[in-house]
């Protein structure tokens, strides 16, 4: 069973891994339609994984509905807004115009979705007033910076003399910098992680304590 | 002083909810078309580049966003499409965010009806399909296969416009208006980059640092930023929509912002010190 359950998948993972890697630098028909045939693979693997996502949630949310945890009405509203969604799926045969799924869409998840990420604005403004102190060179010089970028943003205060172009040079030299620097670091992280996957060494997606 | 300041600093924060949300609201009843407005270099470059595209080039625009980013993104799909249906570009829609599917099925016909564009041979909407970058690389290889049926269950091969459109490559324009990952990003890394066709794109206020990079490597042409940056594009296609109205509501707002930021670092200096201060 341990052959089945590690050695198997670490094998089929360090094939396709290393097969794909290679059919990149290969431009043969025959490599076209390995990578054709992956592509399509993966599409399937995440319809499959919605489904274990689905799954998923309702055994988390049940169980604390059936163990009455703190907060299990929270779960019971879950599960039956996920119904209540689904059937009015089935009801619009995927996306019918006027239809209960597209109602749902448009007066329940659209406006609660862009009322959650409004509520950040107001929620900065008093995080800005509160936090937002000279208490050190540091901090002065964030203030500053966010100060001259935040009235970049807006048309008045982009026509204050230097605003302007001192905010297109801090996003453009400094804070571009910045980004470069942590993105080659996520990528050769990546690479790292990707390579030890490849040999065996990283075995965490196989689940548990490997 | 120290007393006023004091207080000030003790202030509950709904206080500061209710200005900002005052702040936000008027500007919405009462228009007061601030001024000073101008074209940034990155959106008079998508502009241009819309603009100087002969007529009926193929034109993909991805929406990848959902309706949290809609008051930034959605000005900016609605003005890069009046901009493309009228230069008589082919516009096919897709979207690699489940949850604006219907969302940018909207605006898509919302602006094409307005162009009096015709479904199929001027425009299409391919909806979404999950997979990520996966999805972009099965487009590259076979347009048709990735998206067998488009959002309306009609065959994408018997629509007139896809009949000359099978891959990615042959696009001449690749817009993706994103709120983050799948994105921007994920057009460049396995789209652009790989097989070779022009980028360009909207992003939201948080993102536009992250982006921009992009655009000083030469990876995507131009990049349209935020409520203002649609602004912007509605000011070069000389139609106003919702960026322009929203823009007051905005700079309201940030002023409010700024302000609250000295006014905050006034008080901490005065009654720094002090018994009882900040």
């Amino acid at each position: 069973m341990l052959h089945l359950k590690r050695t198997v998948p670490l094998a089929i993972a360090f094939f396709f891994v290393v097969a794909l890697i290679l059919q990149y630098f290969v431009p043969h028909p025959l490599s076209e339609k390995f990578l054709g045939m992956t592509q399509k693979w993966a599409i399937i693997v995440v319809y499959v994984s919605l489904l274990l996502g689905v799954g998923s949630l309702f055994q988390s949310h049940l169980r604390k509905i059936r163990v009455q945890t703190p907060g299990w009405g929270y779960s019971l509203v879950t599960l039956s807004v996920f119904g209540l969604t689904v059937l009015a799926g089935f009801h619009s045969r995927g996306n019918s115009p006027g239809g209960p799924l597209q109602w749902t869409y448009e007066f329940a998840y659209s406006p609660m979705s862009a009322t959650m990420f409004s509520l950040l604005g107001f929620f900065i403004a008093s995080a800005a007033f509160r936090a937002f102190r000279a208490r050190s060179v540091e901090a002065t010089l964030l203030l500053a910076t966010a100060v001259v970028i935040m009235l970049a943003q807006v048309p008045l205060g982009a026509a204050i003399p230097g605003v302007g172009s001192l905010s297109a040079w801090i996003l453009g030299v400094p804070l571009t910098a910045a980004k470069r620097a942590l993105m080659f670091g996520v990528a050769l992280g990546s690479i790292a992680t990707a390579l030890r996957i490849i040999f065996g060494i990283e075995r965490s997606y196989l689940g548990g304590t490997e | 002083m120290e007393p006023f300041f004091r207080k000030l600093l003790a202030m509950d924060r709904r206080w500061i909810f209710l200005c900002l949300g005052v702040a936000v609201i008027f500007p919405t009843f009462f228009k007061l078309n601030l001024p000073g407005l101008k074209a940034s270099p990155n959106v008079q470059a998508v502009y241009d580049l819309v603009e100087n595209m002969p007529e009926g080039s193929k034109v993909l625009v991805s929406f990848d966003f959902d309706p949290a980013s809609k008051p930034e993104l959605a000005p900016q799909a609605t003005a890069v499409l009046r901009h493309l249906f009228r230069k008589k570009h082919k516009v096919v829609a897709m979207g690699l965010w489940v949850t604006g599917v219907t969302m940018a099925k909207d605006i898509v016909s919302r602006t094409a009806a307005e162009a009096n564009a015709k479904y199929g041979e001027d425009y299409v909407y391919l909806g979404w399909k999950p997979g990520n970058f996966a999805v972009i690389e099965n487009m590259a290889a076979d347009i048709h296969n990735c998206f067998p049926k488009d959002n309306d269950g009609k065959e994408t091969a018997s629509l007139p416009m896809m009949k000359g459109i099978r891959k990615l490559s042959e696009f001449d324009l690749v817009v993706s208006l994103a709120a983050g990952s799948p994105g921007i990003d994920t057009w460049i890394a396995y789209g652009s980059d790989k097989y070779h066709f022009k980028m360009t794109g909207g992003t939201t206020a948080v993102n536009v640092a992250s982006m921009a990079q992009y655009v000083q490597a030469g990876q995507m042409t131009g990049l349209i930023g935020a409520m203002r940056g649609a602004a912007e594009y509605e000011m070069l296609i000389n139609q106003k929509g919702d960026a322009a109205a929203g823009m007051d509501a905005i700079s309201l707002g940030h002023y409010l912002i700024v302000a609250l930021v000295v006014l905050g670092n006034v008080a901490y200096f005065v009654t720094r010190g002090s018994k009882g201060g900040a």
